[in-house]
């Protein structure tokens, strides 16, 4: 800590983004196009992975590093200065990208309609959060999701708040160590459980310099990297299968292709036989990714109201950019499949292992449709992004809400800000500690934990957030009613189907975000109305948050 | 009542409705869509049938115009207050 005090801290960070940012995207490509000469003069396909997956994490140390902080108000909300472009570009890699995304792009893994349903709700919680969310929670000067809530509906809310934040940030980290555990193992031959440790150690580096004003840039950078390299991959694949250099554009074609009957071309696509199951994951996914803790904390992040707002649809931008390229490379994947199941493994031994597994195919099928070694790098550069860039977020929501509701606010109010900001590291490292055994117990899929993570916060702080914005009736005892009946509905419903339950109407494991959404709305309306009003204090705390407010300044960070 | 709790008054009021509005053509891309994709189908765009193209690609484009919508009418209904927060 005293080795990084002593270095000047820059006040604004980074001076020039677009420079640095450019940089770091021209250094990619340039790298790309460097590692196509090397192949062809004889290098290896391991040691081009391995030079573009250092490029990745030299530029990620660098950012992270040169956003260090030592103010509470950098490190728990980067000083509350993010300008929409690049908060927005940070949430994209953020909330959209992780492990889900990487399995999206991998073709058929598991349930047809659960990975429509996640496609096409996760950007669509992003709109949710824009519009019911993102403006108010950034008025209202909040620090963490918590934090919001005991300031809308009383103390009673952070400890219930902080709980659930704690075990839906966890799940999901767990699935992104996981990932980066096996991209780890691939690049630098290390045992799967070193090679977690490794990728702790990676997420880490991003997290522990600046707390969340180094998460902000790592993330900006991930996405960044991330976009490009899955678009490159994206446009290689298609124009190597001769199908068109716009990824997006090729479809059509794509699924005429994958299709193994002839069936005509939609047969390769989701349609409308789940119709159920597949609005009701989105819907899940949508008010789970709305009410992230992680999500969330890029809003309140922002420099304003309105940047919040803009924030949303800026990674809106970047994630429809994304996400519809992912059923192309899905298509591809199905169509990788059969050859493969045809010809057979090719020669990277390890990359026949990630074709194997559902939810890493895409990082393989570079090397499936035979292209150069380059392409294959860049995959894997694209599955780590997706991957840091979400466990960073959910390591700073959880070790920022634990430094700041349960230490400063609930334990020790007076504490000093050097304890403080040490305990936000401590916090970040050990949550992390614990989060590597837990990936490696591998209870489910990516894709049904990620669905657990996103239903259980949808379930316990969807409705209490959105009311709290929304409806000025709401009180503390109905807000804990929700909270607490949406996460035990959950988590009974769920337990009720393990036990060997019968689902009720069609309702599975993987929608029981509908149970809990449900109750937490009967329990949240129903208690508000039986007990009294809130007072005068906090119904001007509504009415405060819900006004845009020039020269009225949010509480200080200390 | 004092004029700025009016004008505030208003402009929640309008945010409501904007809102309200952003929320049904959401319920509609989001929820709506996957029930109305087989009646879709019949017709076909990007040399695929409509609904499944929708579904992958379509809604995703009408969220982006969506939200594009949504924070222009919210940018001026905040102007108009005269209270943005930038």
């Amino acid at each position: 800590m005293t080795a990084l005090d002593s270095l000047p801290a820059r006040r604004r960070f980074p001076a020039r983004p677009r420079r640095l940012f450019g940089t770091i995207a021209v250094g990619l490509v340039a790298l790309a196009a460097l590692a196509v000469a090397l192949e062809r003069l004889g290098v290896g396909a391991q040691t081009i992975t391995l030079l573009l997956t250092v490029y990745l994490l030299a530029a990620v140390a660098t950012v992270a590093l040169a956003a260090r902080s030592m103010t509470p108000g950098g490190v728990l909300l980067a000083d509350r200065r993010v300008p929409a472009f690049w908060n927005g570009l940070a949430l994209a890699g953020g909330a959209l990208g992780g492990a889900t995304l990487v399995a999206l792009a991998g073709g058929p893994a598991g349930e047809p309609a659960l990975a429509a349903g996640l496609a096409l709700g996760l950007p669509a919680g992003l709109v949710l959060a824009g519009v019911l969310l993102a403006p108010q929670l950034r008025r209202a000067g909040a620090v963490s999701v918590p934090d919001f809530l005991a300031m809308r509906y009383g103390a009673a809310l952070r400890p219930a708040g902080l709980a659930v934040l704690l075990v839906a940030c966890f799940v999901l980290l767990t699935v992104q160590i996981d990932l980066l555990g096996r991209l780890a193992a691939v690049v630098f031959g290390l045992s799967p459980s070193a090679a977690r440790w490794a990728g702790l150690v990676a997420v880490l580096v991003c997290v522990v310099p600046g707390g969340m004003r180094s998460v902000t840039w790592t993330q900006a950078a991930l996405s960044l990297v991330l976009i490009i390299a899955l678009l490159a991959v994206a446009a290689w694949l298609t124009e190597a299968a001769g199908l068109g250099f716009v990824p997006h554009l090729t479809l059509g074609e794509a699924a005429a292709r994958a299709a193994a009957t002839p069936a005509g071309p939609g047969a390769a696509l989701p349609g409308a036989a789940d119709a159920f199951a597949l609005a009701a994951t989105a819907l899940c996914a949508a008010c789970g990714i709305a009410a992230m803790p992680h999500v969330l904390l890029r809003f309140l992040a922002a420099a304003s109201g309105r940047t919040a707002r803009r924030t949303a649809s800026h990674a809106l931008v970047w994630g429809v950019v994304l996400f519809t390229v992912l059923p192309v490379l899905a298509l591809l994947a199905q169509r990788a499949a059969l050859d493969f199941a045809a010809v057979g493994t090719p020669d990277a031994a390890a990359l026949s292992g990630m074709a194997l597994q559902a939810d890493t195919a895409f990082i393989a099928l570079p090397a499936l449709a035979g292209l150069p070694a380059a392409a294959g790098a860049l995959a894997l550069v694209a599955a780590a992004g997706a991957a840091l860039a979400v466990a960073a977020g959910l390591l700073m929501a959880m070790a920022g809400a634990l430094s700041h509701d349960l230490h400063h606010r609930m334990l020790d109010p007076r504490a000093d800000a050097a304890v403080r900001l040490l305990l936000v590291r401590l916090f970040a490292a050990t949550l992390g500690a614990l989060a590597v055994p837990a990936a490696g117990l591998a209870i489910a899929g990516t894709l049904p934990l990620a669905v657990w993570a996103l239903s259980l916060a949808a379930s316990g702080l969807f409705v209490p957030l959105v009311l709290g914005v929304w409806w000025r009736r709401a009180n503390g005892p109905g807000a804990l009613a929700g909270l607490v009946a949406g996460t035990v509905a959950a988590g009974g419903y769920l337990y009720h189907l393990a036990i060997g339950g019968a689902p009720w109407f069609g309702i599975d494991a993987m929608r029981v975000g509908l149970v809990g959404l449900a109750a937490s709305l009967l329990a949240t309306i129903g208690v508000s109305l039986l007990t009294p009003p809130p007072g005068p204090a906090r119904q001007a705390f509504v009415r405060r948050i819900r006004l845009p407010a020039r020269g009225r300044d949010v509480p200080p960070l200390d | 009542m004092s004029v700025l709790s009016r004008a505030s008054r208003r402009h929640w009021r309008a945010s409501v409705l904007l809102a309200a509005l952003t929320l049904g053509l959401w319920v509609l891309l989001v929820l709506v869509l996957p029930f109305a994709a087989a009646a879709l189908d019949r017709a076909a765009f990007a040399g695929l049938p409509l609904g499944r193209w929708m579904l992958a690609q379509g809604a995703l484009a009408g969220l982006l115009l969506l939200v594009a919508a949504h924070n222009r009418r919210q940018d001026r209904l905040d102007d108009r207050v005269g209270l943005d927060d930038e």
